[in-house]
């Protein structure tokens, strides 16, 4: 059976800087994978190459077996929908009118919203709880709405797949939480979820596998447990990674704290 | 990369070393400028208010300024002319005609009462006295150049009648054959007579039409592609009131206010007549009698449509002014100057003022329009 | 259910500025969506009973009754009162109507492409361009009609020159489309001043200078149908993908996720842009603040939804310069280009916008 994304021999550079070899990584239908890695591994670029936007040195990218530079824009947006990272923009649109965008990729240049897609975004919204947002002015929400608001217009396109870009930076802690339910919701409902992040736990919280990415391609892949070890982290992150389990009522849960000493006698930072 | 800057870096070496042996060779044709501390000078005050020292005896006049040539022409002086602009070499029909020497003259381009000015040439020619626009800025390149510039036009003057208004040609005129010396104040006061006699006959016969025998006169100056340019009211109103007619113009709008196209029909004038330079004139009377916006105009009705003549200058500008005013009043009220005899007093101007004598069809095709060179 | 703060009640609830957080999403309402199309309509009508030739009201709506409704009715009013009626005003209106609605459209268009509201339908170079081509025709000795062609064609050179510029490996930046824009601007205009210097200074000069200064009365009745068409083709283009500025603005990226051919898109609002502003800069000369300012006012009545806003400018634009072009043609016997005005009205009352939105765009 294929597998949703294949990722197979990739090779990427920026000029002369070679940033990731010979990577592959096969995603199936219906799975949540967590890309994590440091700064400047390559992880948002590996993600704009699934989308189509960069190219490859070498290596494909399949889509449903599909290579996707060979798909258009426009079918590639009917099938994969990207949720960029909470922005402004530049004119206050209603959040209605900001979801209702993502009915794009299936109107035509000269089309117009009808009045079912108006109804598809309404019932997006309220399904995501947001519903009471819809008349109030994008540029007037907070920063997590505004990235429920991004993820609602995205499910507006219809996808299979969705691309997260770090879903959950510049948000506070009750939105984070909120992201992160919203996207375990989702991944419930069976699509297959793409998502980078900086923070290592959420990947335990939400995904089935993990792709653990260093400086020179993956340094290991599969169910977060096997590969988010204290040894893992530590090497991939640069710095002493403990990680430790917690008991909860129904299960454990696990997360990873980074270790440093601090002096104990108060002698400066 | 290092190769394409290498090979710019040489072509502008190349370049710069080219210019300079052109510029040097050029400059080695010329004889060098006399200086002017060889002449004797005195200090006069010009028609901006400007206190310049002028030679005595100008031998180079540079004639920058609107009808400056004509002006010196008229006065005899064409022997003390040092650089002319090149255009009046062959702009006007009857420049080189009466005056042959008018080709050998140094000519210049590019100069404008706007435009920046080269005074290098004018070192190189030799130039002792410049007649130039009243622009501050560039006369002052000619004062730091050691050449004295002079400005013989007075801007901004709002004449209340006619004699005001002929006043200030008269004073243009006398100042400048008071710069020129020799023969020039004498000439300018025999022209001063012809002129005065001129204005006088017209006027007597002219100063008893009612108003309502006076047509309607609208000028278009032509230096738009269409006929809404004109020149704003005063001081030309005199001059058409002089020959029997009522001139409508707008009162502002810079030195040559654009119609709207309603006003000129609300109008209606009866004559139009047009300056005869600039955006051919003839299709902007073609335009007038063939557009159905204009169809309504008495004066298209009529084919009251004429061209302002032009000789060694426009007659309406320069020192021809008198023959313009015979002219016009004749195309405003022939019964009443059936008697002038254009030609003849063409002929009796051009050998007086031009010492030329004007054959009778050089005079005939001056009076068509005739505007192409020799 | 709105949420207030104690702040909130206080100050004034003002329409259309940042304190107001609901917006009413479906439609301007009919009401106001009919006052808005009648504006220009109603201007236009006004137009034909002012000018400097005074003709009383019911002489006008005679000639109108008979020259446009067919009714025969017994001439009691003199040629002159016909031609300026129907030869002068009316075309001059028309066309004047144009030009607001064509420059209004196409500013909107630019500044949901760049998502910038700061930008006018002029920034790719089509007015320096336009003013170049005239500048060498007038050089050159030619007609008014030549003078419009050159005009025009130079305007669309220019424009040509900064898309295929700003191209990078088959794509067009929007950054590398405003650099372009600004240079080859600049080239055109040096290309102008190096004409105007060696031009005629007694001759070629002046009409140069006339011509950059913007008038709408070249153009005559016999014109119209030409001068129209671009501009009516260049809106129903943009008319036609005004949804998709909307997402377009969000930024380029994120329209491209939206499954949106940005090169095409962009392609599309160029050319149909760049045919409405050569056009017009072509027979009107140079006009701006309108495409600036419009869009703005628009934007505070009836909010950014290009859905909503772009036919909005249209019948907005049309009615502000028909208003302005009636001062430019009453205030006095001489002309005052349309091009000063415009600035004169244009530039206080854009500050004023800023100020009144504190500098949000809501």
């Amino acid at each position: 059976m294929t597998a949703k994304v294949s990722i197979c021999s990739a090779s990427f550079s920026y000029g002369n800087k070679e940033v990731w070899r010979d990577i592959n990584l096969n995603i199936e239908k219906g799975e949540t994978i967590c890309l994590l890695g440091p700064n400047g591994c390559g992880k948002t670029t590996l993600l704009n190459c699934i989308h189509g936007d960069a190219t490859l040195n070498s290596g494909k990218i399949y889509i449903d077996g599909r290579d996707v530079n060979s798909m258009g824009v426009t079918e590639l947006a009917q099938s994969m929908g990207y949720v960029f990272q909470e922005h402004s923009a530049p004119f206050p649109y209603s959040s209605l009118e900001v979801v209702r965008m993502g009915r794009a990729p299936h109107l035509g240049l000269f089309q117009v919203p009808s009045r079912q897609d108006t109804e598809m975004a309404r019932s997006i919204m309220e399904e995501m709880g947001i519903g009471h947002l819809a008349h109030k002015r994008y540029t007037n929400i907070s920063g997590g709405e505004r990235q429920l608001v991004l993820i609602a217009r995205t499910l507006c396109q219809g996808p299979e797949i969705i691309l997260f870009d770090e879903p959950t930076s510049h948000l506070d802690f009750k939105n984070q939480a909120l992201v992160l339910q919203t996207i375990s919701r989702l991944s419930s409902k069976g699509l297959t979820i793409i998502m980078t992040s900086h923070f290592p736990n959420h990947a335990w919280l939400l995904s089935s596998r993990v792709a653990l990415m260093g400086y020179n391609g993956f340094v290991d892949i599969g169910p977060a447990e096997k590969v988010m070890t204290e040894q893992n982290l530590s090497e991939t992150y640069g710095l002493k990674v403990k990680v430790y389990q917690g008991m909860a009522e129904h299960n454990n849960i696990n997360f990873c704290i980074p270790e440093f000493s601090l002096p104990t006698d108060g002698s400066g930072i | 990369m290092k190769k394409i800057g290498r090979l710019l870096l040489s072509t502008l070496l190349i370049m710069s070393i080219v210019s300079g042996i052109c510029g040097c060779s050029k400059a080695s044709k010329e004889t060098p400028a006399s200086k002017q501390s060889v002449s004797a000078t005195r200090q006069i005050v010009d028609m901006a208010g400007r206190t310049v020292n002028v030679p005595t005896n100008p031998k180079k006049v540079a004639t920058m300024q609107g009808p400056t040539y004509e002006l010196l022409f008229m006065l005899g002086a064409k022997d003390q002319i040092g650089l002319v602009r090149s255009d009046h070499k062959t702009a006007y029909p009857l420049a080189l005609l009466t005056n042959p020497d008018l080709s050998k003259y140094p000519g210049i381009d590019g100069v404008g009462p706007q435009s920046p000015v080269n005074v290098e040439e004018f070192i190189n020619k030799g130039v002792d006295l410049v007649i130039y626009w009243n622009n501050a800025q560039e006369l002052e390149k000619f004062d730091k150049a050691g050449i004295p510039a002079v400005v013989i036009t007075e801007t901004g003057s709002k004449p209340k009648n006619l004699e005001e208004a002929l006043a200030g040609t008269k004073k243009q005129i006398s100042f400048l054959a008071e710069l020129l010396g020799g023969n020039a104040p004498q000439r300018y006061a025999e022209w001063e007579k012809y002129m005065n006699e001129t204005v006088e006959t017209i006027k007597a016969r002219t100063s008893t039409i009612p108003e309502d025998k006076r047509p309607i006169v609208y000028w278009g100056n032509t230096w738009n592609t269409n006929i809404l340019s004109t020149y704003p009211l005063n001081p030309r109103l005199y001059e058409v009131d002089l020959c029997g007619g009522k001139l409508v113009s707008a009162e502002k709008g810079g030195q040559f206010p654009e119609i709207t196209k309603e006003q000129l029909l609300a109008w209606k004038p009866e004559v139009i007549i047009v300056d005869n330079h600039g955006h051919s004139p003839e299709k902007i009377i073609e335009d007038l009698k063939t557009n159905a916006d204009w169809a309504t105009l008495p004066a298209v009705k009529n084919n009251r449509l004429y061209r302002i003549p032009a000789g060694v200058f426009f007659l309406d500008k320069g020192t021809s002014q008198p023959l313009y005013y015979y002219w016009l009043a004749k195309q405003l009220h022939p019964d009443l100057f059936q008697d002038v005899d254009l030609i003849k007093e063409m002929k009796y101007y051009y050998k007086t003022f031009y010492d030329y004598d004007l054959k009778t069809e050089e005079a005939e095709k001056v009076l068509a329009g005739w505007v192409d060179g020799i | 259910m709105r949420t207030t703060s104690s702040e909130a009640e206080t100050i004034p609830i003002e329409k259309y500025n940042n304190l107001e957080t609901e917006i009413d999403e479906e439609k301007v309402s009919w009401k106001k969506a009919a006052l808005l199309i009648s504006l220009p309509f109603v201007f236009f009508f006004i137009s034909l009973f002012l000018g400097r030739l005074l003709i009383d009201p019911l002489t006008v709506i005679k000639i109108l009754a008979q020259n446009l409704l067919f009714i025969p009715i017994e001439q009691t009013w003199t040629d002159t009162a016909e031609t300026v009626v129907m030869r002068i005003r009316m075309p001059r209106a028309i066309m004047a109507g144009a030009v607001g609605a064509g420059l209004s459209i196409s500013g909107a268009a630019f500044q949901g492409m760049f998502h910038n509201p700061l930008v006018s339908p002029f920034i790719l170079g089509v007015s320096s361009g336009a003013g170049f081509g005239a500048a060498l025709a007038i050089v050159l000795d030619g007609s008014l009609v030549m003078v419009q062609i050159c005009a025009f064609f130079f305007g669309i050179v220019a424009v040509t020159i900064t898309y295929f510029t700003s191209r990078i490996y088959k794509t067009t930046p929007i950054l590398m489309l405003v650099l372009s824009g600004m240079v080859v601007s600049a080239l055109f205009q040096s290309l102008l001043s190096l004409l105007k210097y060696l031009a005629d200074t007694e001759d070629k000069l002046p009409a140069i200078l006339f011509w950059l200064m913007g008038s709408i009365s070249n153009v005559g009745l016999e014109d119209l149908p030409v001068a129209l068409l671009p501009i009516v083709a260049g809106s129903l283009g943009l008319l036609l993908i005004r949804w998709r500025f909307n997402i377009l603005s969000m930024g380029e990226m994120e329209a491209r996720a939206l499954g949106i051919n940005t090169e095409l898109l962009k392609g599309i609002i160029i050319v149909c842009t760049t045919i409405i502003s050569s056009s017009i800069v072509a027979f009107c000369g140079i006009i701006g603040w309108v495409g600036l300012v419009i869009p703005h006012l628009c934007r505070m009545m009836v909010g950014p939804d290009h859905r909503v806003l772009m036919p909005t400018t249209l019948w907005v634009g049309a009615a502000y310069l028909i208003l302005i072009d009636n001062l430019s043609r009453i205030i006095s016997p001489a002309e005052v280009p349309l091009g000063i005005l415009t600035a004169l009205v244009g530039a206080p009352f854009f500050a004023y916008l800023l100020r009144k939105t504190k500098g949000g765009w809501g």
